[in-house]
């Protein structure tokens, strides 16, 4: 009752100072709403677009390059060895390390016409990069992106989910882009067994497994490589996750009885024991095609025709293209495209600058690519020397997903073929080596100590790592930076505080003296200045908050509208301990300012006060 | 009479600091009171009757010297102490009333027992009722204090005073800003007041009819005191 009575009375009397007690509101409501709407698009920035773009918890490292006159040692050094990443794979706190390489022959790029209305030409870039990584970042990706637009629906086994999914982490997701980035079905074609991987030979001018039955091919794969789940066998007939046939390749990918057992892209060569799949022959109607190949030019078969399955005559099966071997022959395999993924960045680059100078439509939304098909000459250039015809390949390429792994202007293949195409055409000094290695930590706290780590062994974090961390520093920097500024709002409202109950207790000495001589300790008359600070934290800081959430929808619309490159539809990111901090912070503030006029009020001194008539 | 004295004041002084100087505003005051005394303490403006009405009642207590009441060394006592001392063993009545303005005459009158929680609320409720019905203002209960007249405010500010039976009122120049009517009836109420709860009851005053309504006066010079019995040849 005591403390209500009390309570009413610092009512009272900030109600007889209202503009004072507003502007006090307004200054906290503003240094709250900051806080607020600071940490909301710091998180969104650090979660939402910095750690998309660059998870704090993979790195990419080089081998380190000696700086000449401030050139930086050639790109195409010495690279890294199968052992420097394995020794990397040791490193405590790394959960995986794997080997990428870079494309190091000139290549060309054409297509989109489908989505632009002609064909866009660019030199291509490639990486190539491990198959293991890419599938986990591609099914990854799909399933937040699925997760975003709501799309989730939970599972316990592949049954629970539709048509074309499967069940991965109880969720369901697609399985139609990740599983797409495998090589397998893509002929690489060869002079020398030295171009090929190793246990390949050369053999009738492409490469293949050199084995004759299982026991010739690692661990219980058949020489599968990743065609399904790491480590699950995909028995013959059977269908991986349910889906495809198993794709099969090479010689003794696996047995086979009939051409059904080989997938589109192969058939069942009875001269093989045991019996193996071989990509089929086919031949381009007409020179044009081998360097305008689309997904027409479907060729016809003109090998095999055995038994029951003699294809002789008719085109490629669908999803498959005749390739032919060089773009000076007409004769080639029928097979897939090869699969690429794409930088997100890309995307953006196209829309905000790209398309905008070449007088092109946006692409609005990035699902609009996928399965988009074009094609890559590999060997040919628009800029240098290009590898001579015979050493020339054009393949068709589909794109199969998007991963900011993926070089931000060009494309990600795997890494088998980048690796083969390095040395089929740039010579085979490079053969084992990798240019890079992506490490993922299990935590992000501790990639600092695993850099050390990598350091120590000769290694450097690569440019891109390198600003990635900056650029992270940078945002952190800058959140920093907003907060405290948020803060010193909140300051110099803390201080109007002071003026104002300061004001108030002079205004009030009065009755602060009345309550005094009527029995009020020195707590009693702090705890109504005291309050009053309270009453202006509580209503400044709710009103702070609500005020942040109104500016950040509007700012999330904006975005919207504006379709600012790089930032997600849903920028700003609320913890849920922001809100519950923000009032705390708001109100603290406040008593802190109203702990001045407090004192004030106790060492009024009530006799002073009362005696005057 | 062999009672202790409800007051005990020995060599009791105030001492100001004006800039540089240092001045007496009480000085070697020896006073007595005793329970149920009425005092009245005159002398010229500037004499010290003020200071020594606040150092009586607590509000002030940097003095130099003795001062008891009930036997307590008023010095000694901490925040808490000095705050329950005024709320219930003391009740003021000023020159100005000082009512609180933003609270209902009933709140007024209800708020020493607010801030030292002396009564269980229905009792000092039911005992709030009964000194206004006494004062004259029963109909006043939920009027602003700024509604009434002068010796309306004066007599809810007497029974705000007397709301938890203090043993000791202090009125200072009660009737100061009133007219004379007015202060009649106000001092009326207080000698019958007094009468009736049985407290100690000081004025500071300079007007002659309330010293001759007095036991005692204790006149004032310059700090120092020179006692004389109202109306008395000494
Ligand atoms: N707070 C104070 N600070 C300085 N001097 C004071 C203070 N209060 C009273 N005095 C001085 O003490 C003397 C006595 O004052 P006071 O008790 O108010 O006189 P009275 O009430 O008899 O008119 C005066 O000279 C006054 O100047
Ligand atoms: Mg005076």
């Amino acid at each position: 009752m005591k403390s209500w009575r009390l309570f009413r009375l610092s009512i009272t009397h900030l109600r007889s100072a209202p503009i004072g007690a507003a502007f006090a509101i307004a200054g906290v409501a503003i240094g709250v709403g900051f806080l607020v709407l600071f940490v909301g698009v710091g998180e969104g920035l650090r979660t939402r677009v910095l750690n998309e773009m660059f998870p704090a918890n993979r790195v990419e490292f080089e081998p380190r390059r000696v700086k000449l006159f401030g050139i930086e040692g050639s790109p195409n050094g010495p690279g890294l060895s199968q052992a420097q990443v394995m020794a990397l794979r040791d490193v405590p706190g790394v959960s995986r390390a794997l080997g990428k390489q870079r494309s190091s022959f000139p290549a060309k790029l054409w297509g989109g016409a489908r989505l632009l209305g002609f064909d866009l030409r660019s030199e291509a870039f490639f990486d190539g990069l491990p198959e293991a990584l890419m599938a986990t970042e591609l099914r990854r990706s799909e399933t937040r992106h699925r997760r975003e637009r709501g799309q989730v629906e939970r599972c316990d086994v592949a049954q629970d989910c539709p048509a074309g999914s499967s069940c991965h982490q109880g969720a369901c997701a697609a399985v139609d882009w990740y599983e797409r980035f495998h090589d397998r079905g893509i002929v690489r074609h060869c002079v020398k067994s030295a171009e090929c991987e190793s246990g390949e030979r050369c053999i009738d001018g492409r490469c293949q497994r050199e084995c004759r039955d299982a026991s010739d091919c690692p661990g219980q794969r058949r020489c599968r490589n990743d065609a399904c789940e790491p480590g699950k066998v995909c028995p013959r007939g059977e269908r991986c996750d349910g889906k495809e046939p198993c794709p099969v390749v090479g010689v003794c990918e696996q047995t086979c009885e009939k051409d059904a057992d080989c997938g589109r892209d192969g058939w069942c060569n009875p001269a093989e024991r045991p019996q193996g799949c071989e990509p089929i022959r086919c031949r381009l109607h007409q020179q044009a095609d081998a360097r305008r190949i689309s997904s027409k030019s479907r060729g016809v078969i003109i090998s095999p025709c055995t038994g029951d399955s003699c294809r002789l005559k008719t085109p490629c099966s669908y999803g498959t293209y005749c390739a032919p071997d060089t773009p000076a022959t007409l004769l080639g395999f029928c097979e897939r495209p090869v699969p690429v993924v794409v930088n997100p960045l890309l995307m953006e680059i196209f829309n905000s600058d790209m398309a905008d100078s070449l007088n092109l439509p946006r692409v609005a939304d990035p699902q609009l690519l996928y399965g988009q098909r074009f094609h890559i000459a590999f060997g040919d250039s628009h800029f240098t020397e290009d590898a001579g015809t015979s050493r020339q390949q054009i393949k068709q390429a589909v794109v199969v997903g998007f991963s900011t792994l993926a070089p931000e202007l060009g494309v990600a293949l795997p890494l088998r073929l980048v690796r083969h195409h390095n040395r089929r055409i740039r010579g085979t000094q490079r053969v084992a080596a990798f240019d890079a290695v992506w490490v993922q930590t299990d935590r992000n706290e501790r990639t600092a100590e695993v850099i050390k780590e990598a350091e120590a062994m000769g290694l450097s974090l690569s440019r891109r790592s390198r600003f990635a961390r900056t650029l992270g520093r940078a945002v952190y920097v800058l959140y920093v930076a907003m907060l405290l500024l948020g803060l010193l709002v909140l300051s110099v409202s803390a201080s109007n505080i002071t003026q104002t109950l300061a004001m108030l207790v002079h205004e009030r000495r009065a009755e602060i003296a009345i309550l005094r001589a009527l029995g009020g300790a020195s707590w009693d008359v702090a705890g109504v200045i005291l309050a009053q600070g309270a009453v202006l934290g509580v209503v400044g800081s709710t009103l702070g908050v609500l005020c942040a959430l109104a500016v950040g929808e509007i700012l999330e619309r904006l975005i919207q509208w504006l379709q600012v490159p790089l930032l997600p539809e849903q920028l700003l990111v609320y913890p849920i301990w922001l809100i519950p901090i923000a009032l705390t912070i708001g109100l603290a503030f406040c008593l802190l300012g109203a702990i001045l006029p407090a004192r004030r009020a106790i060492r009024l001194d009530p006799s002073e006060v009362l005696s005057q008539p | 009479m062999n009672i202790a004295p409800l007051v005990q004041a020995r060599g009791l002084g105030r001492q100001f600091r004006d800039g540089a100087s240092e001045k007496w505003a009480l000085q070697g005051l020896e006073l007595q009171i005793l329970g149920g005394e009425k005092l009245a303490v005159t002398g010229p403006s500037g004499a010290g009757k003020s200071t020594l009405l606040r150092l009586l009642g607590a509000l002030d207590r940097s003095y130099a010297g003795e001062l008891r009441v009930n036997g307590c060394e008023l010095r000694d006592l901490d925040d808490r102490a000095l705050a329950r001392f005024r709320g219930q063993t003391v009740g003021f009545v000023f020159q100005s009333f000082n009512l609180l303005p933003s609270y209902s005459v009933g709140d007024n009158l209800l708020m020493p027992n607010v801030l030292t929680g002396a009564l269980p609320a229905a009792d000092a409720l039911e005992r709030a009722r009964e000194l206004l019905d006494r004062v004259g203002l029963r109909a006043c209960w939920d009027q602003r204090p700024l509604t009434l007249s002068g010796g309306q405010r004066q007599r809810v500010a007497v029974a705000r005073a007397l709301l938890l039976k203090p043993s000791l009122v202090l009125c200072d120049e009660p009737t100061g800003a009133l007219d004379h009517d007015t202060a009649q009836q106000v001092l009326d109420l207080l000698d019958e007041l007094h009468a009736e709860q049985a407290c100690t009851l000081i004025y500071v005053t300079h007007d002659e009819r309330v010293v001759a309504r007095c036991d005692r006066r204790l006149q004032l010079f310059d700090g120092r005191m020179a006692e004389r019995q109202p109306g008395g040849s000494s």
